[in-house]
């Protein structure tokens, strides 16, 4: 229950961003072609593509949150765009690198965790995170997570609902802790929806597909 | 935070105390008070000094006032060791009439270095100079000792002498080892600023100590039996001194605030202070928003050269103009200008211009994934050279395969680092640059504010001035730039100040003012610069024309700095002549030869040392030491000293020049990329002696940073 209370800021966030923006790619673009920056006009086109997009949110600060779109994938790991010019790196919905957000994570290697959680294996795993600190140097750190199911959640994603299960991911390191969510489609295997811990400084980072 | 460090380093102490004696308890489980700054501005209790340090890199600012005194100070722990502290004093009535204005306007350098760490059983122990070079007010040396001996309470006891030793004072323990450690000779008339070497812990000496207590995480509350009787304003009768015992409560708002107050002189004196502590490895935050990368494009997705393009087999040559123009427009997205673009049969290479990242990793790391984009598949090379006004510096060669494996590695950037083939631009085998059509004359220009503050000057703590700026350049062809600069001042009080020059030496400097005062419309340079590479590790530069705001002539300089080493050697000539005080085209009658010959070491720890040694703008001859601390992320806070053939009372006040420096990164504040920054230089005194010419764009800060260690130092973010 009190984990429940806890998830409540991100279902915030999800639903504030599903109500006002029903159709976020086109209404931010609607009659605007001159003066663009170049990563507003890769953004539109991507757009117009019709290329699959992901709402994500910075949890902590209210109104942060934008339509991220797809702009390419390598080895398995896509680069989401927004229009401003923040990228997040996603691998089978599991978020590895962010890039403009501040406190980016610059990598993370979650292998055994995505296995886990993606096939239901409970237990402990270990996830690494890298930074820069305030000096540009390299800082990596490394947690021992316990993965977990909270058994079956039903995820409205407008067009459809999706019969998920919710993974539970809880990390540890010595002085750092948070609780990932994932919501793994039991038809898809995909990761409908998530709420993935970043940084110390973003906190965590609230994501959900947008289904077109 | 700061507790936090301290709590570290006292366990690390008493660590180092368990290999020695064999011996655990829970003293190493003691919680220290946070080591604060005093009223005098450096690590204390109330105005006495303690032997524990700040945090490495912690700097602090402080502004205490009580009756006639003010003291603004900023204080540095320049090592885990040394800290610095620079004191700009107001001693209201302290002269009488003896100056003009009967206040003392002081500026005082203090330094302390801690030179045994606290142990189980033993105390931290520190020596000090305070106002080592000042005009004496302050001058004054201790060594102190402190031990935390219980949660949040720590003793401090010491001995000093000068004006710490000036309350129940006793002869000099030193005098055993000579008698002339006894008296404490007098300062003459002109040294006053002069290094008193022939001062220190000499004359009488005296004790001093007292606890600090850390009450709450917020509240400090110190009291302390000093040692300074306050003779000095007893005399000139702005305090009013009855006994010893000084108390003060320290409150921090735990964003580096902080706010204290304080009863001096026995009970006779209040006293408050503002403080603001911050440390510079931290930025303050929000930190590093820069726009995205673009990320390594899949090999797949590369583009294929059109047909009727093939390399050719005798070597490198210019890429097609529409993939040109595609990685020029990709890169200018980055905030880079490309100038060169040549393939060989699997390789690329590129000449780019960098004003935007401080790292310069950054900027290879962008181009490199940049280009990704538009290089057809067969590409697997990619070289990047960076330029440094118009000059080529050096080369970094990447495989393309590297890029695609590495770019979501933990460890990407170390990786990458570890394959990178870094080399001189100059070295055999790196293609040279074919520049992109349309690149030359490359024309830019700039309209907008300028500011001059000058800190803690002889008779005024702040002078300042705000006004328009314009300036403009075009670069004709690579390393060939013409260019000028106009100012207009708006307003300021720089040119209210009514001091004449007084120096016996040609007055090269101390009639600075004088140019203030003469006109409102600058031309604060017009140049025509030539960089060159005369060889491999080898930089030339060659400036005429208006160099700076008081002089015009000529300035020619090589530098020899190989890519991977720590070691620069450079040598510069210059004839200079003086300019009318209108600052327009007209020259005075004073001219001169002058030059160096520069030795520059990188130690590689943080620390960057420089002496040049030569002839100085009033003829004299001499060197210049200095040695900065430098940060990864931009930060510079360093110190340097000049002496000259110049007799030490023929130079004035001050006897030599000497002074710090800071400098602020503008991407430590704003988290948005920019290679500019805030510089200030902090002089006790500016004299004729010992003073440089200030010419633009000396080749050792122009190409440093795109060289080890620098290069390497930055290397985290190639994939920010």
């Amino acid at each position: 229950m009190i984990r429940f209370a806890a998830l409540a800021p991100v279902a915030g966030v999800l639903l504030l961003g599903a109500c006002s923006l029903p159709d976020p790619v086109s209404s931010i673009f609607s009659g605007r072609d001159s003066g663009q920056s170049p990563s507003e006009r890769r953004y539109e086109q991507l757009s117009r593509a019709g290329v699959p997009s992901v709402l994500a949110g910075v949890e902590n600060e209210e109104g942060r949150f934008a339509a991220f779109l797809k702009l390419q994938e390598r080895n398995g790991i896509g680069t989401w765009v927004s229009p401003d010019n923040v990228s997040l790196s996603l691998w089978n919905g599991f978020l590895v690198a962010t890039r403009g957000l501040g406190g980016d994570i610059m990598s993370a290697d979650v292998g055994e965790v995505q296995a886990a959680i993606l096939f239901g294996f409970p237990g402990y795993y270990p996830r690494f995170q890298s930074y820069l600190d305030g000096e540009n140097q390299t800082v990596i750190r490394s947690f021992v997570c316990k993965v977990s199911s909270r058994g079956t959640r039903q995820v409205d994603l407008g067009p459809f609902t999706a019969t998920t299960r919710l993974m539970e991911e809880d990390c540890k390191s010595s002085d750092q802790s948070f609780v990932n969510l994932y919501w793994v489609d039991e038809g898809t295997g995909e990761v409908r929806q998530s709420r993935q811990w970043a940084s110390p400084l973003l906190g965590p980072i609230a994501l959900r597909q947008i289904p077109r | 935070m700061g507790r936090r460090q301290l709590r570290a380093s006292a366990w690390l102490a008493g660590g180092t105390a368990c290999l020695g004696f064999a011996v655990s308890g829970k003293a190493q489980d003691l919680v220290a008070p946070r080591t604060e700054m005093s009223f005098m501005g450096r690590p204390g209790i109330v105005e006495m000094p303690v032997a524990t340090s700040q945090p490495d890199a912690q700097m602090s600012l402080g502004y205490m006032q009580f009756d006639n005194v003010s003291r603004t100070s900023l204080s540095f722990q320049a090592s885990n060791r040394l800290s610095g502290t620079f004191r700009y004093s107001i001693l209201e009535g302290f002269d009488e009439a003896r100056y003009f204005d009967g206040n003392r306007y002081d500026r005082s350098f203090d330094i302390g270095f801690r030179f045994i760490d606290e142990g189980q059983y033993r105390p931290a122990f520190a020596v000090g100079l305070q106002d080592f070079t000042g005009t004496g007010v302050y001058s004054a040396e201790y060594v102190a000792a402190s031990k935390t001996v219980a949660d949040g309470v720590r003793l401090t006891g010491g001995i000093g002498w000068g004006r710490l030793g000036s309350h129940d004072s006793f002869d000099n323990p030193l005098g055993f080892l000579n008698s002339s450690f006894k008296t404490r000779p007098g300062l003459g008339g002109n040294e006053a600023g002069k290094v008193q070497f022939d001062q220190w812990f000499r004359g009488p000496a005296a004790l001093f100590g007292g606890v600090e207590w850390q009450a709450t995480d917020q509240l400090q509350l110190n009291v302390e039996y000093s040692s300074d009787a306050y003779v000095q304003e007893s005399d000139a009768d702005i305090f009013d001194y009855a006994g010893p015992l000084n108390v003060s409560a320290e409150y921090q708002f735990g964003n580096g605030i902080g706010l204290s107050a304080a009863v001096l002189g026995g009970g006779t004196t209040f006293s408050g202070m503002l403080s603001y502590s911050f440390n510079v490895k931290t930025p303050p935050g929000p930190l590093d928003r820069e726009a995205a990368p673009l990320p390594v494009a899949p090999r797949s997705a590369a583009p294929e050269l059109g047909s009727g393009w093939s390399p050719s087999a005798a070597g490198p040559a210019p890429a097609p103009a529409a993939l040109q123009e595609r990685a020029a427009a990709l890169l200018d997205e980055q905030g880079l200008r490309l100038t060169s673009l040549t393939l060989a049969r699997s390789s690329a290479t590129l000449y780019i211009v960098n004003d935007r990242y401080p790292a310069v990793a950054e900027a290879i790391g962008r181009a490199a994934r940049a280009m990704t984009h538009v290089l057809p598949p067969g590409i697997g090379r990619i070289t990047i050279v960076t330029q440094a006004q118009g000059m080529p510096v050096t080369s970094v060669t990447l495989e393309r395969s590297e890029l695609e494996h590495y770019e979501t590695d933990l460890d990407g950037a170390w990786n990458i680092y570890s394959t990178a083939q870094i080399e001189d631009a100059e070295a055999p085998g790196v293609a040279p640059p074919v520049p992109v059509p349309g690149s030359y004359p490359y024309f830019e220009y700039g309209l907008g504010l300028y500011a001059i503050p000058l800190f803690f000057d002889v008779d005024e703590p702040v002078r300042g001035e705000v006004g328009l700026q314009l300036g403009a350049g075009v670069e004709t062809s690579p390393g060939l730039i013409f260019s000028g600069n106009l100012r207009q001042k708006i307003a300021g009080n720089i040119d209210d100040s009514e001091r004449p020059p007084n120096s016996d030496l040609p007055h090269v400097r101390t009639d600075t003012l004088l140019y203030y005062q003469a006109t409102d419309l600058e031309m604060t340079h017009l140049t025509a610069e030539y960089f060159f590479r005369p060889g491999e590790n080898v930089y030339g530069r060659f400036t005429a024309g208006y160099l700076e705001r008081m002089y015009g002539g000529a300035s020619g300089e090589v530098l020899w700095k190989p890519v991977d080493s720590p070691l620069g050697l450079g040598l510069e000539l210059d004839y200079a002549v003086k300019r009318d005080f209108d600052m327009g085209f007209g020259f005075q009658d004073y001219d001169v030869a002058l030059g160096f010959a520069s030795v520059y070491y990188d130690f590689q720890n943080g620390y960057v040392g420089q002496v040049d040694a030569g002839r100085y703008l009033a003829g004299d001859w001499g060197a210049t030491f200095s040695l900065d601390r430098e940060f990864d992320n931009g930060w510079r806070v360093g110190a340097f000293f000049t002496l000259t053939d110049v007799p030490f009372d023929e130079f004035g006040e001050g006897s030599f020049d000497k002074g710090i420096v800071v400098e602020i990164p503008i991407t430590w504040l704003s988290g948005q990329p920019s290679k500019d920054g805030f510089g200030t230089t902090l002089r006790p005194v500016t004299r004729d002696g010992g003073a440089q010419l200030d010419v633009r764009n000396r080749l050792y800060d122009l190409v440093r940073r795109d060289q080890e260690p620098d290069l390497g130092d930055g290397w985290g973010r190639f994939w920010r």
